[in-house]
């Protein structure tokens, strides 16, 4: 699975928690620092996108967020600064030093998150899936990537846990709910489960798996769907 | 890199392709979505600053044709326009805008968000 963050760097605890809420509630994966020197800690080898409010202690000056972004190819940056402290020149100023955007921090929530999606969209395929809880179009199936836990029958009073679920089957499975709907081609499972091994992994490998989650999934195995000659895709039944 | 540029807004157009010009851009203007998707069809671009409320084709339905082709749907777009509501904002976002800029703008923070887009292309 894609393991992609979503950083607040932040010394207002208020603004912070606010953000965390908010991106919480979107169950996108979002970690608060309080320094670059904790972002730059906390994004080593991992991929994401940091609010970075200028204010820290470490952060003073574009300058500073320069010499911090520079070369950190797994983060990009939105640059966030107080309004009764950002005019223009300093808004450009950040924008040339590598950020790639500049907001208020009193921005409404909601422009952030259509900003937030934004940048997602650009930095990862479009395929992927961010979120930490998926849901099927028609409530029935729920999937938490954290814990790893499968519920079926989820608007019942009794959802039952899905047991005997490899990993493998469980990334294949929540990948094609995350695109419900949509073709997700062999390919594209291959690169997004196996990554580095993909190269060692061949079609009848996946529709192995695909065929054993059916069976494991009981009679949501037909909501999986085989596309001929492509892959495969998640249609609940009674979706519209 | 070449910028298409549609707004209907002669004052606004011209400041536009002046600042980007200056800045090193090729320039592709005009005056409505039609003119501007008809040209981007035949000529192509990089990116693109769009103006939201113009004649024959607005600039919402312009984004939905560029979403829509495979040719240019990766194409960053900018959003220029004097729509400033929240619901515009996240409108233009959900429609496949790259970024949104509201006029009257600064036009250091113009060149400087169309080199963002840029450097996005450019993959730095």
């Amino acid at each position: 699975m894609t393991d992609f963050t979503l950083w607040i760097a932040c010394r207002d605890q208020k603004l912070s928690e606010s953000w965390y809420r908010l991106f919480s509630r979107e169950c996108l994966r979002a970690e608060r620092v309080e320094t670059l020197a904790d972002l730059a800690r906390a994004s080593d080898g991992r991929k994401g996108l940091a609010l970075v409010t200028l204010g820290l202690p470490d952060l003073r000056s574009p300058a500073e967020f320069k010499a911090f972004i520079t070369g950190r190819k797994n983060l990009s940056a939105i640059a966030v600064a107080p309004k009764d402290k950002a005019d223009n020149s300093l808004i450009a100023e950040l924008l040339e030093s590598g950020a790639d955007d500049f907001v208020m921090a009193d921005i409404d929530e909601r422009i952030l998150l259509s900003k937030i999606k934004a940048h997602l969209r650009r930095i990862l395929p479009s395929l992927v899936c961010l979120r930490t809880l998926v849901v099927s179009r028609n409530g029935d199936l729920r999937i938490d990537r954290v814990k790893r836990v499968i519920l079926t029958g989820a608007k019942k009073k009794r959802p039952a846990e899905l047991e005997n679920i490899t990993p493998k089957e469980f990334d294949i499975l929540s990948t094609l709910v995350c695109n419900e709907e949509h073709v997700v081609t062999r390919d594209f499972l291959m690169e997004e489960i196996w990554k580095e091994r993909s190269g060692q992994v061949n079609c009848e490998t996946i529709d192995k798996h695909v065929e054993t989650l059916r069976h494991k999934l009981g009679p949501y195995g037909k909501c999986v769907k085989t596309v001929y000659g492509s892959g495969y895709m998640y249609k609940a039944e009674g979706a519209k | 890199m070449k910028v298409l540029v549609a707004d209907d807004d002669n004052t606004f157009r011209m400041l536009v392709t002046e600042l980007l010009g200056e800045a090193g851009y090729e320039l592709s203007a005009h005056e409505n979505g039609r003119l501007a998707w008809e040209a981007l069809q035949e000529s192509g671009a990089d990116l693109a600053v769009l103006d939201i409320n113009m004649p024959e084709m607005d600039g919402l339905e312009l984004l939905g044709h560029i979403r829509s082709d495979e040719r240019f749907k990766d194409m960053p777009v900018l959003l220029l326009t004097i729509k400033a509501f929240t619901e515009d904002q996240v409108q233009g976002y959900e429609r496949g805008a790259d970024d949104y800029l509201t006029k009257p703008f600064d036009n250091d923070v113009l060149v400087a968000r169309v080199k963002v887009l840029e450097r996005r292309i450019l993959g730095k």
